[in-house]
């Protein structure tokens, strides 16, 4: 088996050209999935079982099951229904990076609202107490007191969130998409040099993983200044 | 429904506390004038947090009636809030927001509950940091402060609203003995300026030297109350005269 | 010799181990197992289809035992190299860039494409001499399987075109269903079977000739070895030419479709 080293400088910057992709797969997911989990996070804490229910249905389903057949379910599965096809979101679903989105979307949101809730769970009692009973409504005390200090709680699961998120995007390239990891499998197509190629990528997905932790290290840092100042 | 035969600012009738199946509080029945200052005591678990908790709705009490300054606490949230206003409450574990400085501790409330301007709160809290001696510790983060220095700031956060009646529960069992003297200044110091206070504490010295009253409770009953000088000289039950020689001899 | 039963025991094994190796050599084929009617697994799980009586008539002739390894159709060429099997049988289409890294036996079925759309478009895509209209292709969306010789075509051909990779064929049909693509380009033989014959196909047809531009699809589909070994590539484009001169490929396409597709110039060798 020879190791061709030129490959891997021919191939990074075609496999770069997908980083847009892969991006906006990242970034678009990780907002709308952060407002669902908040959403489904308001849900289950609400008491109302009309609404917890729900939200821990989501949960179950779309932690219980793995994220490529949730892909699947939405790219090859949904359109099979006409009535979806004629639907407003078709524009969104006919194409393959809305499927992806949503996909990613709906599975985050899931993951990040459980552990969004344990940093809620996580709040000291008698803090919120104290601001009962300096006569803050619940409401302020969810935005005051609860979110800040459970966001500095919750950061760190979430940094690992967001990094399998960005793994994740890759499973885009099985509806098509050329992100990094479908223009890498084409090039593997083309040039029959998969480990060549696929090391790169790996390179890429380190680099962008080192990347990422150490931004949330900084912003668990300035959150936890509190802590140790 | 108020009870406008009465002057006291807290009225408790017969009032239960059940934990489900457990009965925390029995029959309680107090009477708190305005600038009173009750000291409760009692062996841990009889229920004294409990009865302060009720005071300002931390608590749902069971059965009977609490009347706070004429408003009744019931599930009105609009009454709760009233009373909430009025009655502030200091922690064993001062419970300060950890995520703010210290000031911002003391600004927030006023901002946001009695819709305070930014300034004017700022000002009004730097006046209370000054009371409690600790104006140079304004923009520190509370665990950047001794644990004395942290309960200071809690009663100045209390003080900021403007409170009525300040309920104390065991303010300084989670201090080392040497900070104790500088938290129990600062409640000497506001005993003297009139403020209606309800202390649960162990410190029989300042019971003896602030109290009107002193309250001994066990298994979630007022077994006895006196004033401090015949509390301590010459108890009538027998489970306080118990409880006070564990005490004394500590 | 202190262990007579050891002794008697390797002995033994050598003698197994020289008998087997006299008694025939196996042969790892890959294929990937889904590409019905060329390759595929028959509801009792049995594989079947032409790609498989290929191989085994090769098998035959060379006096060699086979045994079925199923890959996915992106990863065919690197697990040939890998030495995950020794043999392609799937059809796969002779290319310059392919034989840049294995070798391939003589063809022994044709390689063409043809594109699938809506049936009652009017595309106008091709003139009267078969010869595509590149600019009519602009902005199409023309779904391929990733990896095959018709990628290559349409870069050179038809620049305008909007191509969409698949990883296998099934998707393909799904999503020219779903309106995902405009078109599709794919085999035509195995389209016409798994798709076009059937009611989730019967708004679609072809709307191309058959392609068959030999610098871009190849003479033909091919078996594919790693390269080096020209004595067995010999060995298997012999077995092939028997097999057209005998009438057995014949044979095996007259099973699926009403006609032979391979040129019987290639039994002349
Ligand atoms: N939230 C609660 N749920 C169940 N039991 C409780 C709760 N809070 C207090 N109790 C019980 O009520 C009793 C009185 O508690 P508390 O008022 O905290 O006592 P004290 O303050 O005198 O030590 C104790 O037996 C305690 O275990
Ligand atoms: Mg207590």
């Amino acid at each position: 088996m020879s190791f061709d080293l030129s490959l891997i400088t021919e191939s990074i910057p075609k496999m770069l050209a997908g980083i847009g992709i892969t991006f906006q797969l990242m970034f678009l997911s990780a907002v709308l999935g952060l407002i669902l989990a908040v959403i489904l996070l308001l849900m289950r804490i609400s008491g109302k079982w009309y609404l917890s229910w729900p939200a821990q249905v989501h949960i179950y389903i779309f932690r219980g099951t793995p994220i490529l057949v949730q892909i699947f379910i939405i790219y090859y599965g949904l359109p099979q229904f006409e009535f979806i096809r004629d639907s407003v979101f078709w524009p969104i679903l006919r194409e393959p990076f809305g499927c992806a989105v949503l996909a990613l979307t709906l599975n985050t949101g899931a993951y990040v609202s459980e552990i969004l809730r344990g940093g809620v769970l996580g709040v000291d009692r008698g803090v919120l107490e104290a601001g009962s009973a300096l006569g803050l409504s619940a409401r302020q005390k969810f935005i005051y007191l609860t979110t800040p200090i459970a966001t500095r709680l919750a950061l760190p699961a979430y940094s690992n969130d967001f990094i399998s998120l960005m793994k994740a995007t890759s499973l885009a390239s099985t509806i098509t998409l050329l992100d990094m990891t479908g223009i890498a499998r084409t090039i593997v197509a083309q040039t029959f040099a998969p480990y060549e190629v696929f090391i790169s990528l790996a390179i890429i997905y380190m680099i962008l993983t080192w990347i990422i932790q150490k931004s949330f290290g900084r912003i668990e840092k300035y959150l936890s200044r509190y802590v140790n100042p | 429904m108020t009870n406008p035969t009465s002057d006291a600012l807290i009225q408790m009738i017969n009032v239960d506390k059940f934990f489900g199946e457990f009965q925390a509080l029995t029959n309680i029945n107090l009477e708190v004038k305005r600038g009173e200052k009750i000291v409760i005591c009692g062996p841990s678990g009889s229920g004294k947090s409990t009865l302060i908790r009720c005071i300002n709705r931390l608590e749902e009490h069971s059965a009977g009636r609490i009347i706070i300054d004429g408003k009744e606490l019931t599930d009105q949230v609009k009454d709760i809030d009233a009373v909430r206003r009025e009655v502030g409450m200091v922690f064993q574990s001062f419970n300060l927001f950890p995520h703010m400085t210290i000031v911002k501790n003391l600004m927030l409330a006023q901002q946001l509950v009695r819709k305070i301007p930014k300034a004017e709160a700022h000002k009004t809290a730097m006046h209370f940091l000054e009371r409690v001696k600790i104006p140079e510790q304004a923009n520190k983060y509370p665990v950047q402060l001794s644990g004395g220095q942290q309960q200071r700031v809690a009663i100045a956060r209390a003080l900021c609203m403007k409170p009525e009646i300040i309920l104390f529960d065991e303010p300084t069992s989670a201090l080392d003995p040497e900070m104790i003297n500088e938290v129990l200044e600062v409640m000497t110091d506001l005993a003297k300026e009139g403020m209606t206070m309800i202390c649960v504490t162990h410190e029989m010295g300042f019971a003896r030297s602030v109290a009107d009253r002193v309250i001994f409770m066990d298994a979630g009953e007022i077994v006895e109350e006196a004033e401090p000088e015949i509390f301590f000289n010459s108890p009538k039950s027998a489970r306080t005269k118990a409880f006070l020689s564990q005490i004394l001899t500590h | 010799m202190k262990f007579p039963l050891l002794k008697s025991l390797a002995v033994g094994a050598v003698a197994l181990f020289a008998a087997g190796s006299v008694s025939a050599e196996t042969l790892r084929v890959g294929m990937e197992c889904t590409y019905a009617p060329f390759n595929y697994r028959t509801a009792d799980g049995e594989l079947a289809g032409y790609d498989v009586d290929v191989a085994k008539g090769v098998a035959e002739i060379i006096g060699a035992d086979l045994e079925f390894v199923c890959q996915q159709w992106d990863g065919m060429i690197p697990a040939l190299l890998a030495n995950k099997f020794d043999l392609i049988v799937a059809s796969m289409s002779i290319t310059d860039t392919r034989k840049e890294k294995i070798d391939f036996s003589g063809p022994y079925r044709d390689s063409v494409g043809r594109l699938i759309g809506k049936a009652d478009a009017d595309w106008k895509l091709f003139d009267d001499n078969g010869a595509p209209i590149a600019e009519n292709f602009n902005g199409l969306r023309v779904g391929l399987e990733r990896a095959s010789t018709y990628e290559n075509w349409f870069n050179a051909k038809l620049p305008g075109a909007e191509i969409v990779l698949y990883d296998g064929s099934e998707p393909l049909y799904l999503d020219l269903q779903n309106g995902r693509v405009d078109m599709i380009m794919t085999n035509p033989m195995k389209a016409q079977l798994r798709f076009l014959s059937k009611e989730a196909g019967n708004k679609f047809g072809f709307v191309s000739p058959a392609i068959s531009e030999v610098e871009f699809f190849g003479i033909g589909v091919g078996i594919g070895l790693r390269q080096g070994q020209d004595e067995l590539r010999e060995r298997l484009s012999a077995a092939i030419r028997e097999l057209i001169n005998n009438g057995s490929l014949k044979e095996y396409a007259l099973k699926i479709f009403p006609f032979q597709i391979h040129n019987d110039e290639w039994g002349k060798g």
